[in-house]
């Protein structure tokens, strides 16, 4: 059972590299219109090629997606994709980018917004891994459980790319390996502070 | 010096005023296609075309600010220490004025150099592809 002290999981992050795009627009399409979360997403990207990003990730969504600008305001209902070239944060109240050094050779990493989602929101945040290579995103899932919050992968064999998704289940205790259209669901129930039953994840050899 | 000759054509390579991202060799340009672009090719064949080049010249300008941001930040963590051992060593007064003065003085430097890369705006390559609006 995930979060049987019923905590509402409102602030959600999400990680993706190489086939990332179709499972995040897919997750993002089958998220309800007033879904009660602000959903961070960092997905790898090329430094130096503005996209339509926000647009195809959330072409068949009912909510609303951004690339923020730094400073602007935390908010329910809006799903904030880190731009190019930058790492983006999560502070309690607002959103910052921060153009530092890369982590994983890369950014946007997926680290930094665990890690400071986790600093700012404790508890409240629930961390998403997705399709990917590479170890971008188990330290920010290590930093995640130790306030409390609850860790998911996509299942690596729903994943194009599972690397990402098998080196944190081989580093750290997620709470569940789930397809992508399950992630959704789950989403749905945890966010307003629904309690969820699911199988242990098998951690691989 | 220029960076791009003069005389660009198509049929031949024309010496640059750049170097190879790559290797750091010469790097000559001619020009490619209906539209006349830039093709860029070294000693030792690498190769790029003026987006791959503009991107690859953006990497190394930024590896080569963190590595001076790191010997600056180097340099004032040991003099930093040298200050602490100074007084417990027998160092000089002197001595030990002059590592502190000089290690605030790098840090600041560091410092510096960390927001000008944070400040930093690669120009968006999308444009420079003819005609491209890739995704991702």
């Amino acid at each position: 059972m995930i979060n049987d002290d019923r905590v509402a999981r409102d602030v959600i992050v999400i990680g993706a590299s190489a086939g990332g795009v179709e499972p995040l627009m897919t997750l993002l399409a089958r998220l309800p219109r007033d879904f009660p979360a602000a959903i961070g997403i960092v997905l790898h990207r090329s430094p130096f090629y503005e996209t339509q990003l926000p647009w195809v990730l959330g072409r068949h969504s009912p909510l609303t997606v951004v690339e923020p600008a730094d400073g602007v305001a935390l908010e329910r209902g809006v799903v904030y994709v880190a731009p190019r070239d930058q790492h983006m944060l999560f502070e309690a109240a607002v959103v910052r980018l921060d153009r530092g050094p890369k982590q994983h050779r890369t950014r946007p990493a997926i680290d930094p917004l665990f890690v400071s989602a986790a600093a700012a929101h404790g508890p409240r945040v629930v961390g998403v891994l997705l399709s990917g290579f590479g170890g971008d995103g188990v330290s920010g899932f290590l930093s995640i459980r130790a306030v409390g919050g609850i860790t998911i992968v996509q299942a690596p064999d729903d994943a194009q790319f599972p690397t990402m998704p098998l080196r944190a289940l081989k580093e750290d205790h997620v709470s569940a390996a789930l397809s992508v259209e399950e992630i959704a669901a789950a989403l749905s129930v945890l966010a307003p502070g629904g309690a969820l039953e699911v199988g242990a994840p098998r951690t691989p050899a | 010096m220029y960076a791009l000759p003069p005389g660009i054509a198509a049929d031949r390579l024309e010496v640059t005023g750049i170097s190879c991202p790559d290797c750091r060799g010469v790097l000559a340009v001619k020009s490619e296609g209906r539209d006349d672009s830039l093709v860029f090719e070294c000693r030792v064949q690498h190769t790029y075309d003026l987006a791959e080049l503009l991107a690859a010249k953006e990497e190394r300008l930024e590896d080569n600010f963190w590595a001076t941001i790191t010997a600056l930040s180097e340099l004032s963590r040991l003099l930093a220490e040298l200050v602490e051992r100074g007084r417990d060593h027998g160092e000089t007064a002197e001595a030990v004025q002059a590592y502190r003065q000089r290690a605030h003085q790098v840090g600041e430097q560091a410092q510096a150099l960390r927001d000008i890369v944070g400040g930093n705006r690669p120009v968006d390559l999308t444009r420079t592809q003819p005609g491209s609006s890739a995704i991702g």
